[in-house]
């Protein structure tokens, strides 16, 4: 039997539905939309029950995909569990009236039950249920209290007929049953809805969330590099390596298959860095740097997803996000850019449109470099000096501007608006961040990794046909003119493509004056993602647009490594370039304003 | 038909019709009419936000940025934020 979880966003669905599902859980998109859902199977008095976790809605009668998704799953259910925030039940009711008019059996789950009684919120269940004449359990999905008693329904089937009513209509009878059923005790403000109140004001809040990024950075990191070197490393360079040296003499040093599966061999030995070999650097970079950082990124997050805070963050960076094209959720991509672009590529699909999925892909591949190049930057350019750090940053900061209004002018249509519920500040709960931290990695390694080892399958072919030395021949004149720097600085660039910090790393004995190394930092950032970014751009976008993200990045990175060789050399020419790009943000601003306008006209 | 502005006692001050966006953060009124499409009534009316309703706004972003207002139950005030320009 097929039982669909429904109900307006934020009143727990999703940890009701872990609760109830056990560990054979799938997540996967809903057929020819990117709207994913969740499934859960498990077995009740011998019965095989099917759990659908549907999009969170509002209404049956859809205002976007997700919810035209839910409207579809609806379809297929044997029985609907609609789950009720007691809390909120006069919108709450909207959907639940909306089911019971459907041809299919309800059961209504009342859930936050407990925060009523702290609420001053008292619900007459008995009158309730008449009024819906529908079953009405009322439940505790933080605890689990009342799921057993919801299990006992799975086998309902009674269909009540219910009246079909306008808009209008429904509302008129939601306040009848709000007037019958419930009874407010008026309750003051209490500490934590004035804190929460402080998160969404502009003075308070973003100093508020400055404070959470930066605690989020420090923990990732903490995470992430304490499993690479406890876990990851030790992992590789002992046992892995032993075993893989044992193939490299099978294979014989030199010949084709070794080449393709090991690799160049530095000082006699295997390195996982400079390999190369499907094996060696192609299974390395996606499970021992990239995906330590993937797992304490996606656990950072989804304790931040399931607190709340989220939503909050959206409303305070909207206004700049609008600027570019995007709106304020649009932030989730950026910040996870910070840690790895590999799951920034995958998480930009869920933004509204194509159009914000272009815009964001494109700006965080361009302007945000991942944890591991930016230590790089840190440890190769601050020895220079802060300041130079702050140069980078700042640098692609403006490139992240300017492209997105670029972009945002050029591009046809318009970004949606925000118009978001913003849920109340809760503690996580650890099972259910630990659930959701599988699901994710799992469909991570799953839709990454075989895209990964083709990319780096792709890359020896090329490097193993002299492309690279061929490009580098090409482009080296052009190189030294425009950006100042020396030639070797390309083969660098093109290891960028591989690892970008590593790439960083090639620059290192280069002896470059501070001034190359901002410019050659910059444009490694810019001027193209990484091959794992690369390849997910590429099956996210398809080919058409990745090759046109791909171009803007290109031109980008000319762009910005010839301005920043030539507009810098002294003070006064530095004033003047900074006057020049200022003017040129403004203008740039004005016009995506002004269209903007033209369009909302 | 006018919108009521009330100053915190629920003493009313001053009866008129302001735009969501002049009201001041902290003040509450009344939501009397709807400008914009019909998809976005439909979306606000799912929200539960509709007319006849009371509204409290609760801030503004600096540069016309979101508004975010809290929709009266009574007593348990759930947040939404919009974009302003699209006020009503």
């Amino acid at each position: 039997m097929k039982v669909i979880l429904m109900g307006n966003p934020n009143v727990g669905k999703s940890v009701i539905f872990s609760r109830l599902t056990g560990t054979s859980v799938t997540s996967s998109n809903y057929a020819g939309t990117t709207v994913e859902y969740k499934k859960g199977l498990f077995k009740h008095q011998g019965k095989s029950v099917e759990l659908i976790d549907a999009p969170g809605t509002y209404t049956l009668d859809p205002t976007n995909k997700a919810e035209e998704v839910a409207v579809e799953m609806l379809k297929e259910g044997d029985l609907v569990f609609n789950i009720v925030d007691a809390t909120n039940l006069e919108r709450n009711l909207n959907l639940t009236l909306q089911l019971l008019e459907q041809d299919i059996p309800v059961v209504v789950l009342l859930n936050m039950w407990d925060e009523t009684h702290h609420k001053g919120i008292n619900i007459d269940l008995k009158k309730l249920r008449e009024e819906l004449k529908v079953p009405v359990i009322p439940t505790v999905a933080t605890t689990g209290n009342g799921l057993k008693q919801v299990l006992d329904y799975l086998d309902y089937r009674e269909v009540k007929e219910f009246k079909k009513r306008s808009s209008e209509e429904r509302w008129v009878e939601i306040g009848h049953i709000i007037n019958d059923v419930q009874h407010i005790e008026p309750k003051h403000h209490s500490t934590k809805e004035i804190m929460e109140e402080y998160t969404l004001k502009t003075w308070t809040g973003i100093p508020i969330a400055a404070l959470v990024l930066y605690l989020t950075f420090v923990v990732i990191r903490f995470i992430g590099e304490g499993l690479i070197d406890y876990i990851a490393n030790p992992f590789f360079t002992g046992p892995f390596q032993r075993f893989l040296m044992q193939i490299s003499q099978f294979l014989t040093e030199g010949s084709f298959l070794h080449d393709l599966f090991i690799g160049q061999l530095v000082n006699g030995q295997i390195d996982f860095e400079q390999s190369f070999g499907l094996l060696t650097t192609g299974i390395y970079i996606p499970f021992a740097a990239v995906l330590p950082y993937i797992v304490s990124f996606y656990f950072v997050l989804s304790i931040l997803e399931d607190s709340g805070y989220l939503p909050r963050l959206a409303v305070l960076v909207d206004n700049v996000m609008h600027k570019v094209g995007l709106h304020g959720f649009s932030i989730i991509p950026m910040i996870l850019g910070f840690g790895c672009n590999v799951p920034a590529a995958l998480a930009a699909r869920n933004l509204d449109s194509k159009r914000e999925q272009f815009i964001a892909s494109t700006l965080m591949s361009i302007s945000i470099p991942c944890m591991a190049q930016t230590a790089m930057i840190i440890g190769l350019v601050g020895a220079f000096g802060g300041i130079y750090v702050f140069y980078v940053f700042a640098a692609l900061f403006i490139v992240w501007i300017i492209v997105g209004l670029i972009l945002n002018y050029f591009l046809p249509g318009y970004s949606s608006d925000l118009l978001i519920e913003i849920p109340t500040l809760r503690f996580p709960l650890l099972d259910i961040v630990f659930k959701k931290l599988w699901m994710r990695i799992t469909n991570f390694l799953k839709e990454a990794i075989p895209f990964v080892l083709l990319g780096v399958l792709a890359v020896n072919v090329l490097y193993a046909l002299g492309f690279f030395a061929f490009l580098t021949r090409i482009i080296g004149p052009a190189f030294s003119t425009l950006f100042g720097l020396p030639k070797e600085v390309i083969s660098a660039l093109l290891m960028g493509f591989l690892r970008k910090d590593l790439a960083m790393g090639m620059l290192a004995p280069l002896d470059l004056t501070v001034k190359q190394l901002v410019i050659s930092s910059t444009i490694l950032t810019v001027y193209f993602p990484c091959v794992a970014t690369f390849i997910i751009l590429f099956k996210e976008l398809g080919l058409n647009n990745m090759l046109k993200s791909a171009g803007v990045m290109v031109a980008t990175a000319v762009t910005v490594g010839t301005i920043l060789n030539i507009g810098f050399n002294s003070i006064y020419e530095s004033v003047v370039t900074m006057i020049l790009i200022f003017i040129i943000i403004f203008i740039l601003y004005r016009l995506t304003s002004k269209k903007y306008e033209q369009i909302m006209e | 038909m006018n919108i009521n502005i009330d100053s915190g006692d629920d003493v009313i001050v001053k009866a008129q019709i302001v735009s969501l966006a002049n009201l001041k953060a902290g003040e509450s009124g009344t939501v009397y009419e709807f400008k914009g499409g019909e998809r976005l009534r439909k979306k606000l009316d799912s929200l539960g936000i509709r007319q006849g309703k009371n509204v409290k706004k609760v801030s503004d972003m600096v540069l016309r940025g979101p508004i975010t207002i809290q929709i009266e139950i009574v007593h348990e005030l759930p947040l939404v934020a919009g974009w302003q320009k699209r006020s009503w």
